[in-house]
């Protein structure tokens, strides 16, 4: 019987046009919806794979920020078993002050360590002084394997084989004990739907759990001196006519950069 | 040693990967600005055979050991966190890659020091390295700067043009000792190529892309052919 944590985060919606707070330093929070990071439903969905597959519990675990119900909610309708909200912090820019006080609410909140497998999203479009998995597995001093994309566990011998993405199609494959830290790039099979109707039947028959987040907040070690919009290149150039003469274009747009 | 800057030079498979050359380019200026030396930082058995192309770079030190015969994060960032005590460097350029991507947030929670994620470019305004930060899916950028040093940036590729940092000469090789242990919770088993055809966009000069404007898979035809009349290959980005 595997115990798996999910820690998962919310992050920015992409899709909502983010703006710079007048501070210059952080986004205006009237320009946010959050929304579960993308990576972090892969590991979600890799966690309910491996319960299915060798038995166990998932708990998922969030920091408690707005909308976050709904995520934890959500998990519990597509099989999580328990859904735990660190609170009392406040949601800043830093992973690593995240992922610290993560760590230290881990070993404070009843149940959940020791874990088999913790895992987590590999990356997230908010980090901005670390990894949450990385960090995470130093301050629990257990090993990490990163940008996941396949995990077989052997529970009796108390160890897993865990294949890596790297580039061109190549992937690694690495054996690992456990206890283990787990960075997900993508479950094995896409993340699965849960229609709205079961998780509002899993919020009126199941319940969050809030653990205090414990520990003094480690010091965030960088400083954010200005956010800013990226420059627009204004370099796009639409192509426009029959589709003989967009072709035409095209052709001399290749030649001139020495491309034909 | 105060004033060192180190890049952290990314072999994966037998060859220095072309983003360490980027990431040297980058590094040299960085070192020009803060009146630094900057040092190339090879890990691996054999690792002495590889300076011959890192001359962008006033040294190289190098770290042998068998143990680092793959560029298995963690041991990676356990053989850093052991030298960087030894010289002290301002900062630490590590590529930020699905080869390294995680040595830079080990290493820097071992030894509890900043780390600056996605950077794809560095520069010294008053006296100090400022990172600029890719955030939020790159619809917003963080100028960031270390509270203190040692300090270790994760380099996104293009930060530089490679032609920049490749140059062939070898610079004075500083041979420093780690100490690792024989076993480690984590093994690595071997490298599997995934069925061919897959195209590695790393490399290729001229690439044909189709995202979702494509609308059907029929019509990924038409890039094909094109692709071949450029004689590139032709990735479907659609997923």
């Amino acid at each position: 019987m595997l115990n798996i944590l999910v820690l998962v985060k919310l992050v920015p919606d992409t899709v909502e046009e983010l703006e710079i707070a007048p501070d210059g330093r952080s986004l205006d929070p009237a320009s946010v919806r959050l929304i579960l990071s993308e990576r972090d439903e892969h590991a979600l969905e890799q966690g309910l794979l491996l319960k299915e597959r060798y038995g166990g519990t998932l708990t998922v675990i969030a920091l408690d920020v707005p909308e976050v119900d709904d995520v934890l909610f959500t998990a519990l309708a597509k099989g999580a078993d328990r859904a735990v909200k660190i609170t009392g912090m406040e949601a800043g820019p830093s992973t690593w002050t995240a992922a610290g006080l993560a760590a230290r609410t881990l070993a404070a909140g009843p149940g959940l360590l020791p874990a088999d497998l913790i895992l987590t999203g590999v990356q997230a479009i908010d980090d901005l002084d670390g990894q949450a998995g990385p960090i995470l597995a130093r301050l629990l001093e257990l090993p990490y394997v990163g940008i996941t994309c396949r995990v077989e566990v052997d529970p009796g011998a108390r160890s897993a084989v865990v294949v890596r993405e790297y580039v061109g199609g190549v992937t690694g494959t690495f054996e690992v004990s456990l206890p283990v830290v787990l960075g997900v790039q993508s479950a094995e099979k896409p993340p699965r739907y849960v229609p709205v109707a079961k998780v509002r039947a899993a919020m009126k028959s199941q319940r969050l759990e809030s653990v205090p987040a414990s520990g003094e907040s480690a010091v965030m070690r960088v400083e954010i001196l200005q956010l800013m919009k990226p420059e627009a290149t204004g370099r796009a150039v639409m192509l426009d006519g029959a589709p003989e003469e967009v072709a035409a274009q095209l052709c001399d747009v290749l030649a001139a950069r020495g491309l034909l | 040693m105060a004033g060192e800057i180190w890049v952290l030079v990314e072999q994966w498979r037998g060859r220095i990967s072309d983003i360490t050359y980027e990431v040297l380019a980058l590094g040299r200026e960085v070192a020009e600005a803060l009146a630094g030396s900057l040092q190339a930082v090879v890990l691996g058995p054999g690792a002495g055979e590889s300076a011959s192309s890192l001359g962008a770079a006033d040294g190289v030190l190098m770290v042998e050991h068998s143990a680092l015969a793959e560029p298995v994060p963690e041991v990676y960032a356990l053989a850093l966190a052991q030298i960087i005590p030894q010289r002290q460097p301002q900062a630490l350029l590590i590529p930020q890659t699905n080869v390294t991507m995680e040595m830079g947030p080990l290493l820097a929670a071992r030894l509890a020091v900043p780390f600056l994620n996605s950077c794809r470019d560095v520069q010294v305004t008053d006296g100090r390295p400022v990172a600029r930060c890719i955030l939020y899916g790159g619809k917003v950028e963080a100028s960031v700067t270390p509270q203190s040093a040692p300090a270790v940036f994760g380099i996104l590729p293009g930060a530089r043009p490679r032609e920049q940092g490749r140059v062939e000469r070898a610079p004075a090789v500083t041979a420093l000792p780690v100490d690792l242990p024989t076993e480690f919770p984590l093994r690595f088993c071997g490298y599997t190529e995934l069925e061919a055809g897959d195209v590695d966009i790393t490399r290729e000069n001229v690439l044909v892309a189709v995202g979702r404007g494509i609308q059907r898979p029929e019509n990924v035809a038409l890039a094909e052919e094109l692709a071949a009349a450029l004689a590139a290959p032709s990735a479907d980005l659609a997923r």
